[in-house]
């Protein structure tokens, strides 16, 4: 092993060590009582108290469910626009592919930040403000899923394609019986970085909701931990575990899949 | 397909598998024409192979028949109707491809079954046709396997298995046999010739191996440059080819192309000889033996004829002569004769005299 790779080694660990420190701190102050927030000690009494008491203090159900049809809704919505856009640019001749298809790359390159208050607008005029919908709609029509879907698509042989045709085989039918189940882990890829990206969206759900009913798991926490009733670490990190528990376990179950999702987006 | 013979229950022969007519059939692209101005007769319930090298038009032919592009000219009547832009799954014809185009994530069962599914079949009558069909083949074993855990065979015989359950009277074949190694090609051949004799079907075969197309064509289109160069049956092309390019592509090895005056014979014009009508002789056209390939019965000897290389085809046991002047001789009724400029045949079967006489008439014009 040369010096390089010792050090390179020891930077990641560092990294890892810092990109760690927030969770372990979290998971610490969470599982002790409030006297230990900024006291370790290796033998302070564990505790589970302040998972209940961050449970009432707000209404988290309802952000988990309202965080959970935002993100089910959205990726729903932005698989099926894919499916069929992907499609159409892939394989149909039409006037003006190639410019639609350049309109949907433009798209890539704005920093989705930019369009906050022009979204804002087009909301309220859609009378959409303060709604999961409200949400969900900007993100529908995923640009990085078109471009990566129709990737997947170019690759099909069109040998596959004429047979199925010439079996009889209409459009719809050789959507979804040939090239959805070829691009399988296409789907399975976009899938999780949408999921993750909604669940952990923040700036735009602060600004379009101000209302329990529609808020998300990421705006309602940081209302909870933002209370003018003082500050309490472990039950805040008690709801930030609790919050970002389900996505933490579904990265450890996909963990493989997710990291070849990045690889695979960064590769085409 | 194994025992095509005896199997007593096969699918029902298509009912009159109809012939097709291609008239003035003409397919141009942006920047080149790939078929042009061909007009031939696919005759019903044969076997018809679309022969030539690669870029000669033969696929794009195929794919105007199958429907898959559109003809720029000409018109493809099947059984009394033109087919005009009629879809592919309208035309009621199956297609065998050259990749196989087996569906990765499909069974073999729902490979071979895709298309009636698709079509609406009900499942209590695709199941026995199934179970013929794979019988037929050989498959019943493998019906549960996907594309990938079979060999290049098959596969193949998945993709015929597709083309026959579908009953359809027409089957294209887009060089089929091509990625199969040599041996299971010579067996599929068999094979798929019994199917299309068992099945009464409407076949056009396409391929560049003139050894595929000879030994299982009742006719033969031979293709070059997007027109048809000669068609026949293989006997006709191989006996009398219509020009060198016929020559040189159909036989292996090909016709000897000799100018006439290096034979011995008035000048002008090219004489094509096959290697088996050549032999040595006590007097006739001075050669001098340049190499000799051992095939065990036969023996290919490789003659310099006064500059110009040609093949002699003989008996092994003959063994070659010995002494430096060695001279060969054929028999007259063997030799074609071709236009030295144009490459085509004069008239067929012209003996010597007449060949004299189409070089001056060609020199009078």
């Amino acid at each position: 092993m040369s010096l390089w790779d010792k050090l390179a080694t020891l930077g990641g660990w560092l990294l890892a060590l810092l990109w760690i420190a927030p969770l372990a701190y979290a998971v610490w102050t969470a599982f002790h009582p409030a006297a230990y927030e900024t006291h370790f000690d290796l033998l302070a009494p564990l505790t589970l108290e302040n998972f209940p008491a961050a449970w009432v203090q707000a209404p988290f159900a309802r952000y988990f469910l309202n965080t959970v049809i935002l993100v089910t809704v959205i990726l729903a919505v932005q698989l099926v626009l894919g499916t069929f856009a992907a499609f159409a640019f892939a394989r149909l001749r039409f006037p003006g592919k190639q410019v639609l298809f350049l309109l949907v790359l433009l798209q890539l390159m704005v920093m989705p930040d930019v369009l906050l208050v022009e979204n804002y607008r087009t909301m309220r005029i859609l009378g959409l403000t303060d709604s999961i919908m409200g949400i969900g709609l900007p993100y529908m029509a995923s640009a990085f899923f078109i471009f990566l879907l129709r990737q997947t698509f170019l690759q099909v042989p069109t040998e596959l394609d004429d047979a199925a045709r010439i079996e009889g085989a209409s459009l719809l039918t050789l959507i979804r019986r040939v090239y959805v189940p070829l691009a399988k882990p296409t789907y399975v890829a976009f899938g999780l970085i949408s999921v993750s990206a909604h669940w952990n969206n923040y700036v735009w759900p602060l600004i379009i909701t101000n209302s329990v009913s529609a808020r998300p798991l990421t705006v309602g926490l940081s209302i909870f931990s933002a209370s003018d009733s003082g500050v309490h670490w472990s039950v805040i990190n008690a709801a930030t575990l609790m919050t970002s528990g389900p996505l933490l376990v579904g990265f450890l179950l996909f963990q493989r899949a997710f990291v070849q999702s990045f690889m695979r987006a960064g590769i085409k | 397909m194994r025992d095509v013979a005896q199997t007593p229950s096969h699918p029902p022969i298509p009912s009159a598998a109809p012939g097709i007519s291609l008239r003035g059939l003409g397919k141009s692209f942006a920047t080149h024409a790939a078929v042009r101005e061909v007009s031939f007769e696919i005759p019903a319930g044969a076997l018809t192979v679309l022969l030539g090298p690669s870029g000669c038009g033969k696929s794009t032919l195929l794919r105007l028949i199958a429907g898959f592009e559109a003809p720029t000219a000409g018109e493809i009547v099947m059984a009394g109707r033109s087919l005009g832009d009629l879809p592919p799954a309208q035309r009621d014809i199956a297609m065998v491809f050259q990749s196989y185009a087996l569906f990765p994530h499909l069974t073999v069962a729902e490979n071979i079954t895709f298309g009636l599914s698709v079509r609406g079949t009900a499942k209590a009558e695709m199941a026995p046709r199934l179970a013929r069909v794979a019988q037929m083949m050989g498959l019943e074993t493998l019906l549960d396997r996907k594309p990938a855990q079979l060999s290049g065979g098959q596969q193949q015989r998945v993709a015929l298995a597709r083309a026959v359950i579908s009953e359809r009277p027409v089957c294209l074949m887009d060089e089929p046999l091509s990625n199969l190694d040599a041996k299971l090609r010579a067996e599929m051949r068999v094979e798929i010739r019994a199917l299309q004799k068992r099945l009464g079907l409407t076949m056009v075969y396409v391929t560049h191996d003139q050894v595929e197309a000879m030994t299982m064509a009742d006719r033969i289109v031979l293709m070059n440059a997007g027109r048809v160069e000669q068609e026949g049956t293989p006997q006709e092309i191989y006996a009398h080819p219509a020009s060198t390019f016929a020559a040189r592509f159909i036989g292996s090895p090909p016709m000897n192309l000799i100018p006439t005056d290096r034979l011995g014979l008035p000048g002008g014009a090219m004489a094509g000889l096959r290697p088996e009508d050549i032999h040595f002789a006590a007097a006739g056209a001075k050669v001098t033996v340049k190499s000799a390939e051992y095939l065990g019965a036969d023996l290919l000897v490789t003659l310099d004829v006064s500059g110009s290389e040609a093949v002699l085809r003989q008996p092994a046991r003959a063994g070659l002569p010995a002494g430096p002047d060695l001279f060969i001789g054929w028999a007259p009724e063997a030799l074609r004769l071709f236009d030295a400029a144009t490459g085509l045949a004069l008239a067929p079967g012209a003996t010597r005299f007449q060949a004299n006489e189409a070089q001056a008439n060609e020199g009078r014009a």
